[in-house]
């Protein structure tokens, strides 16, 4: 049909910048809304004692291989795993994986592999290797800061947690399982700046102790060694839930 | 006298022999009496001896009561009576035994543990004492027990030394 | 284009609140249980002459002998306000104290005290409040601030305004020794003796509203139960029984007296009914049954009894009758008194040699000695529940010792000339 009364809409140029900025916003908003959450569960540090972390990286020939692109980094933080950080094994699954015959003996690596790819010669192994080797470090070293700013976390964590233990003094009505949840604002010295009550046990004298104890503790400086963005991250805002276990009863 | 007749002779004689036996007689009345006061003094001082002799026999006993004192002890925990305080009991139970006094058996306890317990065993302890004097003839009327628990200590210290003196039953 | 930035711009706010909920919760599940720091600021006396006595000083005291507090040293303060205009939070600060705790003192006939309580890092009002009554009675009403202070910030009503018994020995070495039943603060202050006796007077028991007493006495060459009046010091004896005639101890209803007696052969626990003085037997065993005590429902009694060999706690019902065990760890458990939670039952239990204040607790079984010292004897337990009080030998005098019931705190009592022994703990005084 042709030649229509009606002037057919058309696009300026102009608003497809805009348009594709809308589109992607959402898209990245339903992504964020669907995507598996599981991984961004608060985690909770107890006080056990921290097993010691061996980093072992194991190094093979794939992470030399050509990848089609960059894995998408998760654009929000992860937050910090219990109880001993381990190096997360590289999400691999997601991408095909060429098998090679590997001359030199491949240590075992828990990566699944996908369905084998047409075998390379020598020199193109050669030639992609030192390209990419590049490449594979920048990924393995993020992926090292990451691992180690997790642990760096976890063990600024703890240090919070013992402070607050040695300044929490339970009053007598204090029992085993009661509950107070407050949430605590730090600014990046580790000065605290604000503490108030999210859930509280329901006895008064609890949550004043609760409360109590961080405000006598009062800062935590050695905050400021971290990375501002971990600190960001973690530690900007935290949660501290109050349940001793330790009472007579 | 040989015209009396036989029985004037007979009188005579019988006179005669009243008159002698009248004066040996008021002799006799005086020696009578005497004999009697005699028997008397005979029969008091034997009295007196028995009774000396009883009240010497009573001042032995409890001469030998006193000799063994009137407290009896005990082993801790215990209200069994030691072989010693037996022994002196049956000194106290021998001079009971003449007499009818009453006694007053008090019965006490070391320091160590609760009071209200220590009352209780110290009335045991005073019980036992009463049950081996009964069991050896002294009517359990004669014999009042009461128990001072730990409230009636003689050593006020601590330590063996002062504890084994408290756990005891003092007879009054 | 300004639409467009403002939508990015609520877009990327909701990503990041979301983001914002994925946040670190770190648990605290023990602490170190230091005593909690308060200022105790002497009151502002406000009527003329001298103030008859230092409220402040009572309520420091107080606080202080709980072992829950930490009482600032009033040479280390800047200040001494007594009202909220007063206090300049920074001063306080400065001395790391938590809480802040000022008032004033005035007498117009009534004795009156106004309190607030502060807390100095959060800089608020935690509580204010009044106590008013006789001025004779001032260190009674300072007790009572104690005690509301005390709850706000530990969540157990305070004990502090009770009062004590307790039985005080003059050593006679040439006659008899002299008894004395006295009655006290719970911090010892303004002793009274009720009875006087060159015989002994032992096991007093507090009625359950605190208007009489109980006690044993000698005065009569043998022992008997005598109940007193505490207002018009009215006496009556209840017992005259051959043998034994101890342990008094009121039902929590007041109407029934626990007590053992040896009359029918053996120390056996009877119940007397106060109004009809009829006695019910509880007890029929050959071996020794005393140091009854009721559990705060009233619906069964703790006793000591030997009966397996040594002195144990058993229990008996007094709806079925049946008597069951209650103590199996050691040789000797004796004197239980029960807490109102109905839970925590002090003894005296004997461990290695020793006899030690121990606390029993019925829904786990678990038995903790509290106390390190040797000789102790009628632990009595606060209201409460939060101290225990016994008596002990210290230097070879019987002196009380205070025990909290974690064993965290440990005290001993000033002693006083002679022996002191036999503690009872009042229960709450009726106003």
């Amino acid at each position: 049909m042709s030649g229509s009364v009606y002037a057919k809409p058309v696009m300026p140029r102009i608003m497809l910048l805009p348009a594709a900025t809308t589109v992607a916003m959402h898209v990245a908003l339903v992504a964020a809304l669907t995507m598996n959450w599981s991984g961004f569960e608060e985690k909770t540090i107890q006080v056990k004692p921290q097993p010691k972390v061996i980093n072992a990286k194991l190094v093979d020939v794939e992470s030399f291989r050509p990848k089609p692109k960059p894995k998408p980094r998760a654009a929000a933080p992860r937050p910090v795993s219990k109880p001993a950080p381990k190096p997360k094994p590289k999400p691999v699954a997601t991408k095909p994986k060429p098998e090679v015959k590997p001359t030199p003996k491949p240590t075992p690596k828990p990566v699944e592999t996908a369905k084998p790819e047409p075998r390379m010669t020598e020199e193109e192994l050669a030639a992609l290797t030192r390209a990419d080797l590049a490449r594979a470090l920048d990924e393995e070293e993020d992926f090292v800061a990451e691992a180690t700013a997790e642990e760096m976390a976890a063990s600024y964590a703890a240090l919070i947690q013992q402070t607050v233990v040695n300044y929490w003094s339970r009053p007598p009505s204090a029992r085993n399982g009661m509950e107070a949840l407050l949430s605590i604002q730090l600014i990046p010295t580790g000065e605290v700046v604000s503490v108030s009550v999210l859930k509280s046990s329901g006895n008064g004298a609890f949550d004043r102790s609760a409360i109590n104890a961080v405000e006598k503790a009062g800062s935590f400086p050695e905050l400021k060694n971290l990375p501002p963005r971990e600190f960001e991250r973690t530690f900007r805002r935290f949660r501290l839930l109050f349940r001793p276990e330790d009472l007579r009863y | 006298m040989k015209h009396l007749p036989v029985a004037g002779k007979a009188l005579t004689v019988l006179f005669t022999a009243a008159f002698l036996v009248a004066c040996s007689s008021s002799d006799t009345k005086d020696d009578e009496a005497a004999a009697a006061a005699e028997a008397a003094a005979a029969a008091r001082a034997a009295e007196e001896a028995a009774a000396a002799e009883a009240s010497r026999g009573q001042e032995r006993l409890r001469e030998a009561a006193v000799a063994v004192g009137n407290v009896f002890y005990f082993e801790f925990d215990s209200s069994s009576l030691l072989p010693e305080a037996q022994q002196a009991l049956d000194a106290h139970i021998a001079l009971l035994s003449s007499n009818d006094d009453k006694v007053r058996l008090e019965g006490h306890t070391d320091e160590r543990g609760t009071r209200e317990y220590n009352m209780a065993l110290g009335e045991r302890r005073a019980n036992a004492v009463r049950d081996y004097m009964v069991l050896n003839g002294i009517a359990s009327y004669r014999i009042e027990t009461v128990s001072y628990g730990e409230e009636q200590p003689v050593a006020y210290g601590s330590g063996e030394s002062n504890w084994s003196q408290n756990r005891r039953v003092e007879l009054k | 284009m300004r639409f467009f930035s403002k939508l990015a711009a609520v877009l990327l706010l909701s990503l990041a609140s979301i983001t914002a909920s994925a946040q670190l919760t770190i648990e605290i599940t023990q602490g170190i249980d230091n005593p909690t720091a308060i200022a105790v600021v002497p009151f502002a006396w406000q009527s003329g002459g001298t103030a008859p006595e230092d409220i402040a000083g009572v309520v420091q005291s107080d606080l202080s002998r709980s072992g829950q507090f930490a009482p600032v040293d009033r040479a280390d303060m800047l200040g001494f306000p007594s009202t909220q205009g007063d206090v300049f939070y920074r001063d306080w600060r400065a001395l790391q104290t938590e809480y802040l705790l000022i008032g004033r003192v005035s007498v117009a006939g009534e004795m009156r005290i106004d309190y607030e309580l502060y807390d100095v890092n959060r800089q608020t009002m935690v509580e204010g409040g009044t106590v008013t009554g006789s001025p004779n009675e001032a260190r009674m009403l300072a007790h009572r601030v104690s005690d509301k202070v005390y709850e706000k910030l530990t969540g157990i009503p305070g004990a502090f305004a009770t009062r004590l018994l307790y039985v005080s020995v003059t050593r006679n070495p040439t006659g008899k020794d002299y008894y004395r039943l006295t009655l006290a603060d719970s911090d010892g202050a303004r002793p009274i003796v009720l009875l006087e006796s060159r015989e002994p007077v032992l096991a007093p028991a507090w009625s359950p509203n605190g208007r009489e007493i109980a006690y044993v006495s000698f005065e009569t060459t043998r022992p008997a139960i005598y109940r007193q009046n505490l207002m018009t010091g009215a006496r009556e004896q209840l017992t005259n029984f051959t043998g034994l005639n101890g342990a008094p101890a009121w039902s929590p209803d007041g109407n029934t007296m626990a007590m053992v007696l040896s009359k029918d052969g053996s120390p056996d626990i009877y119940l007397m009914d106060l109004a009809s003085k009829r006695l019910t037997r509880v007890t029929r065993h050959y071996a020794i049954d005393t140091e009854p005590t009721w559990m705060p429902d009233g619906k069964s009694l703790l006793f000591t009894s030997d009966r397996g060999g040594r002195p144990q706690i058993y229990r008996y019902d007094l709806r079925t009758g049946a008597t069951e065990r209650v103590t199996f760890e050691g040789s000797y458990n004796a004197r239980a008194r029960v807490a109102q939670d109905g839970r925590n039952v002090v003894l005296v239990h004997q461990r290695s040699g020793k006899f030690a204040i121990a606390i029993h607790d019925l829904v786990t079984n678990r038995l903790q000695v509290l106390t390190s010292t040797e000789l102790d004897e009628s632990p009595s337990i606060a209201p409460n529940g939060s101290m225990v009080l016994y008596s002990t030998k210290y230097r070879d005098r019987g002196i009380l010792a205070a025990v909290s019931v974690d064993g965290g705190v440990k005290f001993r009592l000033p002693a006083r000339e002679g022996d002191v022994r036999e503690p009872a703990w009042s229960p709450y005084m009726s106003q």
